[in-house]
């Protein structure tokens, strides 16, 4: 029998039909937005080397207090301090200057980032050419806490034109009522075609992988995004994969509820251990602490599981600018030799985003 | 389910909010009521003179509406619409922590008050048909302090907004009302909102709806409208264009 909510969903649905949906869904593959710099330049072959980035940018907003992830309580951002925080991504961009980027959170047209399209602006304020976009949240309006209008996702970025991109949808949540999920993110893989000049089939694929499901969806996003590797592998063609898997390397501490409780918020309290914060805690299923270590065990990591465990120089996220690095939950993978010791974790951008880009040079064929 | 019942009320408000006024220059009879389920609750005070107001929201967004007729001579008819809102109320409860929350909590909803003045010309044409122009303005007192992160980016509800954030707009339209046979009637309009400096200056909507006239005592109407918006918009345009085809319903009791 259809819920009383779900009346009310529908007439919701009903009066705001139109020809831009309200949520916009997606099929599970599907193209992803081309993008190309205001001013294209000349892009070198490269000498062997491909130089790769990846990095959560948190929607450009630095360490600005949003509501949603910080204890914060702010939700629309002003557009000088998004243009301000953006400035400074872009400032780090060309002092690490990748070949290709793999961006997690970026906004595009979004109430919240003062609708600035940030892939846009990017290409237009550093060395590279072209991107490609997919969404993980895209609706005219989110009716909750005035977020308003939203278009946020994974970005590939490269000074080589794109050939091809794929957005490959994962699966949704299963712990969240019907209008909750309804409005809420829609998670995908990001599978793009570099044409690197002598290159015959590379490939960079890009995640960003459920932070604050408490079922079992991570497990599904992994296995999923290996699975998008795994077939270019299996192809005999090269790839460079990576993002935030929101996930920590096996053997890490698993718990953060505490770290990362807000003002009047209390964990733990229990006799089962609970309840945990949604995100904090990297145990809510079997397995959870070791997802990460088919990945480790198939390819090449960015920062070998030695140093990702037990090195504080390689923790890329904190949920406060007042607190460092204090877990490790970006990555990035290859099927390609790296270049030894050139796996970096910035963690010198600690105002930038809550999250540390990470960096390799990878050996191309 | 309270929070979606206040985003309902709020939606269905702004689409009340000078969609289903009649669009003609003529007033109701003296003494006879109409009552719709979005559409105001309108009295004919005299034979010239006319009160409307919405009943679902008169505590959530106060507002009163007056169409005198002042006019007729020619087979044409002039009369003027004037109202006055408080959306702040309303605005204050929308602007929330969680779901139902359309507005951010961070801004501050000052008390704002508009005046919509419109002036209306209809003419009976051949075949039952009266084509009515129609023009006006409004103005708001109040929304200097609102910052422009608080507003609702939606069709029918940005540019009806838009007014508290820029203080004043301008409303051009045009209506045909028209009798098809003895018990339905229709009606087609075009009405275009011009905010000047606003991000998102411009919108264009179309209505087209048919009314069975069960009785001289009930009718039941239905459409569609059309919205061509601008809205706001960030680097590197300043504006995108949205299309919107929303259905229209309503039951009209009336009563003298």
């Amino acid at each position: 029998m259809m819920s009383q909510s779900n009346h009310l969903l529908i007439l919701f649905i009903i009066v705001l039909i139109s020809c831009e949906p309200l949520v916009t869904t997606f099929d599970d593959v599907e193209d992803a937005v081309l993008y190309e710099a205001k001013n294209v330049s000349s892009a070198p072959a490269p000498n062997g080397l491909l130089n790769v980035l990846t990095w959560n940018i948190r929607f450009g907003i630095g360490r600005l207090p949003f509501f949603g992830d910080s204890c914060g309580d702010r939700t629309v951002m002003t557009e000088k301090e998004v243009l301000d925080a953006l400035e400074l991504v872009a400032a780090k961009i060309d002092e690490i200057n990748p070949d290709i980027i793999l961006f997690q959170e970026v906004d595009r047209e979004s109430k919240r980032t003062a609708y600035i399209d940030q892939v846009q602006w990017i290409l237009d304020h550093t060395d590279m050419n072209y991107a490609a976009y997919a969404s993980m949240w895209k609706a005219q309006t989110i009716p909750s806490d005035g977020i308003g209008r939203m278009d946020v996702g994974n970005v590939v970025m490269s000074r080589w034109e794109i050939e091809s991109a794929e957005r490959i949808q994962l699966a949704l949540r299963t712990d969240q009522d019907a209008l909750t999920q309804m409005f809420y993110l829609r998670r995908n893989v990001l599978k793009t075609k570099i044409a690197i000049p002598g290159q015959e089939q590379f490939y960079a694929v890009n995640v960003h992988v459920t932070a604050f499901a408490t079922d079992d969806t991570k497990q599904k996003h992994i296995d999923q995004f290996k699975e998008v590797f795994d077939e270019i592998n299996a192809s005999g063609y090269d790839f460079v994969a990576g993002g935030d898997l929101n996930s920590i390397p096996p053997g890490a501490e698993i718990d953060y509820c505490e770290a990362d409780a807000c003002t009047g918020e209390e964990f733990h309290t229990d006799t089962d251990g609970g309840p945990h914060k949604e995100g904090s805690y990297f145990n809510n299923f079997e397995n959870e602490p070791t997802i990460m270590r088919p990945l480790y065990n198939s390819y090449n990591p960015a920062i070998v599981l030695e140093d990702a465990v037990t090195g504080e120089h390689s923790n890329t996220h904190s949920t406060s600018g007042d607190r460092l690095w204090d877990r490790k939950l970006d990555y990035i993978f290859t099927n390609q030799a790296i270049v030894s010791g050139t796996g970096t974790t910035h963690q010198d951008a600690m105002q930038l985003s809550d999250h540390a880009p990470v960096s390799v040079s990878i050996v191309l064929k | 389910m309270k929070s979606i019942l206040i985003i309902t009320v709020l939606i269905s408000q702004m689409f009340a909010q000078g969609e289903w006024l009649a669009g003609t220059a003529y007033t109701l009879p003296q003494g006879r009521w109409e009552f719709g389920l979005f559409q105001p609750v309108r009295w004919g005070q005299s034979d010239d003179r006319e009160i409307s107001f919405y009943k679902l929201s008169v505590l959530l967004m106060p507002g009163i509406t007056v169409k005198q007729r002042w006019h007729q001579r020619y087979q044409w008819t002039v009369s003027s619409t004037h109202s006055v809102y408080y959306p702040t109320p309303l605005l204050r409860m929308v602007a929330k922590e969680g779901i139902g929350g359309m507005i951010s909590p961070e801004f501050e909803i000052p008390h704002l008050v508009s005046f919509w003045n419109m002036v209306l010309a209809s003419k009976s044409l051949d075949q039952n048909k009266i084509l009515t122009y129609k023009a006006g303005f409004a103005v708001a007192f109040g929304g200097s302090e609102l910052t422009p992160g608080s507003t609702i980016d939606l069709p029918l509800i940005y540019h009806r907004l838009a007014v508290y954030y820029n203080g004043w707009l301008l409303r051009f339209g045009t209506d045909m009302n028209g009798r098809m046979s003895k018990k339905w009637t229709f009606l087609v309009d075009g009405d275009l909102f011009l905010i000047p400096g606003m991000k998102g200056s411009l919108a264009l909507e179309h209505k087209s709806m048919i009314t069975w006239e069960k009785s001289e005592t009930f009718h039941l109407s239905l459409g569609y409208k059309f919205i061509y918006g601008e809205y706001p918009d960030g680097y590197p345009n300043e504006k995108i264009t949205r299309v919107h085809i929303l259905p229209m319903l309503d039951f009209v009791w009336s009563r003298k």
